[in-house]
C-alpha cells in the first residue's frame, strides 16, 4: 500500500473515531440538558439570551419557572433553547446515522440488484434498468428526494412527532437517489470479469452459479463496493443535512417564537436529530448566530470527510488490471 | 391528466424516432440520443405527476380547480429563463473551471499545486447551504468594509444575484470536475504514447494539449455530465437559499416550503411543471454532451450503431 494511501486511510479512520468518541461522551449528558428549554440566563451577572456562547457557564433559568435556576457549562455552546449542542449533537448522531446507515443499506442493495440486471446479459433485465437509470438521473437529486418524501408523508417535517412512514418515506428517498452510481460499478465489473479468460475457463469446467460468483465475480466486486460504500455514505450524509436544511427531517418539534410579529419561530427538536438541528440554520445565519449552525454542520461534514477520504484512499488499490 | 398525457407524447414520439433509427441505422447515433432524450423527459413527467399526487391525496389537499393548468406556463416561464441563466453561469464557472483546473495541475507539474488543488477539491463534502452561508458572510464582511452592498438584494432578479446565486452553485461541481478529471488526466499522462512524445521531445505544453487532454475529452464530457447532474440536484436549495426567482425555488414554495412564518399553499400544477422543466433541461444537457462525447470519441458512435444494427 503507498505511502500516501496509508496517511489517508489512517487520518479518515482519526476523523471518523475522534467523532465516535466525541459521540460517546456528549451521549453521556443527561437528556435533561438536551431537551429542557430555557428562557436565558446569567454569564458572570450579566443577562443573556440563548443561544449562548461555547466556552462559558451560565446559571440558566428555566422558561416554564422562572425560579428554578441551575448552573451548567456549555462547551459548545446552546442552541435557541439554551439547549446544550454538544449533548444535542451527540444525542441527535444516533437516530441519524441509524437512518444514514438503513439509506445505504437500500440504496447498496438497489445498486447491486440493477446491476446485475445490467450485467446478466438478458435484454429485459438490462433495458428495465438502464430505463429506470436514466429516469433517476433525468431528477435533480434534491428535488426527486423531496418529491419522494412529500409522496410519503404529504409535505415538510410539522409539530406532530412523526411515525414510521416517515423514516421509510427518508429511507426510501434516500436510497433511490444514489443507487445508479453503485449499479454501474457492479456491471462495469461483472463485464469485465466475464470478458475474461479465466471466467471461460471457470465455466468450460463447469462452474456456475453461485459457486462462479462467489470464486470469481466477488473477489473484485468487493473492494470496488468497499470504496463506493464509502463515497456513498459521504453523499447520503451531505444529501441528509440539506434536506433538513430545507425543514425536511426525521423528529417533530416545539415551536419556539420570540415574539408575535409574524417573524419565524425556532423549531426545536422533541428528540434530537442531526437534520432537524439543521432546519434553523437560516434563522440563525440571518441573526449571526453562528455556533447552532456550525455544530451540527461541521458534525455532518467531518462524518462525510472521514468517509471520502477512506475512499479516495483505497480507491486506486481497485482498480482493474489493464 | 394534462401531465399524463404529455408523458405519453413524450414516450411515444421517443419510440417512433427509436423505430425510425432503427430503418435509417446511419443515423442511429443521434436517433439513441433522441430516444434517451424522449424517455428521461416522458418518465420524469409520469414519475413527477405519480409522486405529487400521492404526497396531495395523503395531506388531503383539495384538487385545483379546472382550467388552472393552462394558467402554469405563464407562471413558469420567467423563472425558467432565470434559472436557464443561473445554470449557464454556474456550468462555466463550476464545470469549466474544474476541469481546466485539473488539466493545469498535470500541465504545471507541479506536484505541491496538485496536492494543494486536491485538498482544496475536498470542499465537496460540505453541504451547499453552508457554503452559501459562508457567501452570506463574505458579503456582509465587504459591506462593512466598503459600505457597499454587492448582495444583488434578496428575492429578486439582479446581476448581483445571479452572480453570488452561480458562485456559491459552481464550487461542489468544481471540486467534483476537478477530482474526477484530474484522475482521468493522470491516468492518460502515464499512457506509453505520453512517453514516446516526451521521448521525441515535444514540448510539454504540446503534449498535454494534444495527447493527454485530446484522448481523455470522451472521459471529461462524461466528467463533466456528472457535475452537472449535481449542480442541478443543488440548484433548488441555492435558489431557496439566496431567494433567486428560478425553478429550484418555485419548486419548493409549491411543495408548501416556506422561508419565513408565512407559507404559500401548495400548488401540484406549478411543482410537477417546475420539476419538469427544470429534469428537461438536465436531460437536454446530458443529450448535447453524449453528442459530443460521440464526436469526441467515434468509436462510442460506433459502438452506438453496431447495437442498433
Amino acid at each position: 500500500m503507498r505511502l500516501r494511501s496509508r496517511i489517508l486511510a489512517v487520518l479518515g479512520v482519526v476523523i471518523l473515531a475522534g467523532l465516535a468518541l466525541l459521540v460517546v461522551i456528549g451521549a453521556q449528558v443527561s437528556d435533561f440538558w438536551a431537551t429542557h428549554i430555557w428562557a436565558g440566563g446569567f454569564i458572570n451577572n450579566t443577562a443573556t439570551l440563548a443561544p449562548f456562547p461555547a466556552f462559558s457557564s451560565v446559571e440558566v433559568f428555566s422558561l416554564d419557572d422562572p425560579n428554578f435556576h441551575q448552573v451548567h457549562y456549555y462547551l459548545l455552546g446552546s442552541d435557541a433553547g439554551g439547549r446544550d449542542l454538544f449533548a444535542l449533537v451527540a444525542k441527535g448522531a444516533l437516530p441519524s446515522l441509524v437512518l444514514v446507515a438503513l439509506a445505504l443499506a437500500g440504496r447498496m442493495l438497489i445498486g447491486v440488484v440493477a446491476g446485475f440486471g445490467i450485467a446478466s446479459g438478458a435484454t429485459v433485465f438490462r433495458s428495465a434498468a438502464r430505463a429506470a437509470g436514466g429516469w433517476i438521473a433525468g431528477f435533480p437529486y434534491l428535488a426527486l428526494a423531496v418529491l419522494v418524501i412529500q409522496a410519503f408523508t404529504g409535505g415538510p417535517s410539522t409539530l406532530a412527532q412523526p411515525g414510521l412512514a416517515r423514516t421509510l418515506a427518508f429511507v426510501i428517498a434516500i436510497s433511490i437517489v444514489g443507487w445508479r452510481d453503485v449499479a454501474e460499478v457492479v456491471a462495469g465489473r461483472i463485464e469485465w470479469v466475464q470478458a475474461q479468460p479465466f471466467a471461460m475457463g471457470a465455466r468450460a469446467v463447469g462452474s456456475t452459479g453461485l459457486d462462479f460468483f462467489g470464486r470469481h465475480v466477488w473477489p473484485y466486486l468487493r473492494p470496488a463496493l468497499m470504496v463506493e460504500l464509502s463515497f456513498q455514505a459521504a453523499a447520503v450524509l451531505v444529501l441528509l443535512a440539506e434536506l433538513g436544511f430545507l425543514q425536511y427531517y426525521l423528529g417533530g418539534f416545539t415551536n419556539y417564537s420570540e415574539d408575535t410579529q409574524g417573524v419565524a419561530g425556532f423549531h426545536l427538536a422533541n428528540t434530537p436529530e442531526l437534520g432537524q438541528l439543521l432546519s434553523d440554520v437560516r434563522l440563525y445565519a440571518l441573526r449571526n448566530q453562528f455556533f447552532p449552525v456550525l455544530v451540527p454542520a461541521a458534525a455532518l461534514a467531518l462524518a462525510a470527510l472521514g468517509f471520502e477520504i477512506i475512499g479516495r484512499a483505497f480507491r486506486g488499490r481497485t482498480d482493474l488490471p489493464a | 391528466m394534462l401531465w399524463v398525457n404529455l408523458g405519453l407524447i413524450c414516450l411515444i414520439g421517443a419510440l417512433l424516432v427509436g423505430l425510425a433509427s432503427l430503418l435509417q441505422p446511419r443515423t442511429a447515433a443521434v436517433g439513441r440520443v433522441l430516444v434517451t432524450l424522449g424517455l428521461q423527459i416522458g418518465g420524469v413527467l409520469v414519475v413527477t405527476w405519480l409522486l405529487v399526487q400521492r404526497g396531495q391525496a395523503i395531506s388531503r389537499q383539495l384538487p385545483p380547480p379546472p382550467g388552472t393548468e393552462t394558467a402554469i406556463f405563464a407562471q413558469i416561464e420567467a423563472p425558467a429563463v432565470a434559472s436557464l441563466l443561473l445554470i449557464i453561469v454556474a456550468l462555466v464557472w463550476g464545470t469549466g473551471f474544474g476541469t481546466a483546473a485539473a488539466a493545469f495541475a498535470v500541465g504545471a507539474k507541479r506536484p505541491r499545486l496538485a496536492l494543494l488543488l486536491g485538498v482544496v477539491s475536498l470542499i465537496w463534502v460540505v453541504p451547499t447551504f453552508l457554503l452559501a452561508i459562508l457567501a452570506q458572510d463574505l458579503q456582509t464582511q465587504i459591506y462593512n468594509l466598503v459600505q457597499v452592498n454587492v448582495s444583488g438584494g434578496y428575492a429578486t432578479f439582479s446581476a448581483g444575484q445571479l452572480a453570488w446565486s452561480a458562485a456559491v452553485l459552481a464550487i461542489r461541481p468544481a471540486a467534483y470536475a476537478y477530482r474526477q478529471g484530474s484522475i482521468l488526466i493522470a491516468d492518460q499522462s502515464r499512457q506509453l504514447f505520453v512517453r514516446t512524445a516526451l521521448s521525441k521531445g515535444l514540448p510539454w505544453g504540446v503534449i498535454v494539449r494534444r495527447h493527454i487532454v485530446r484522448p481523455a475529452a470522451a472521459g471529461l464530457l462524461q466528467t463533466g455530465s456528472s457535475s452537472i447532474r449535481l449542480m442541478f440536484g443543488s440548484l433548488p436549495l441555492v435558489e431557496f437559499f439566496f431567494g433567486y426567482p428560478g425553478l429550484g425555488n418555485l419548486l419548493l414554495n409549491s411543495l408548501g416550503v416556506s422561508t419565513g412564518a408565512s407559507s404559500q399553499p401548495p400548488d401540484p400544477g406549478v411543482a410537477i411543471a417546475s420539476a419538469v422543466v427544470l429534469a428537461s433541461f438536465l436531460a437536454i444537457l446530458e443529450a448535447l454532451i453524449r453528442v459530443l462525447t460521440q464526436k469526441a470519441d467515434p468509436r462510442v458512435a460506433e459502438a452506438a450503431s453496431e447495437a442498433a444494427a
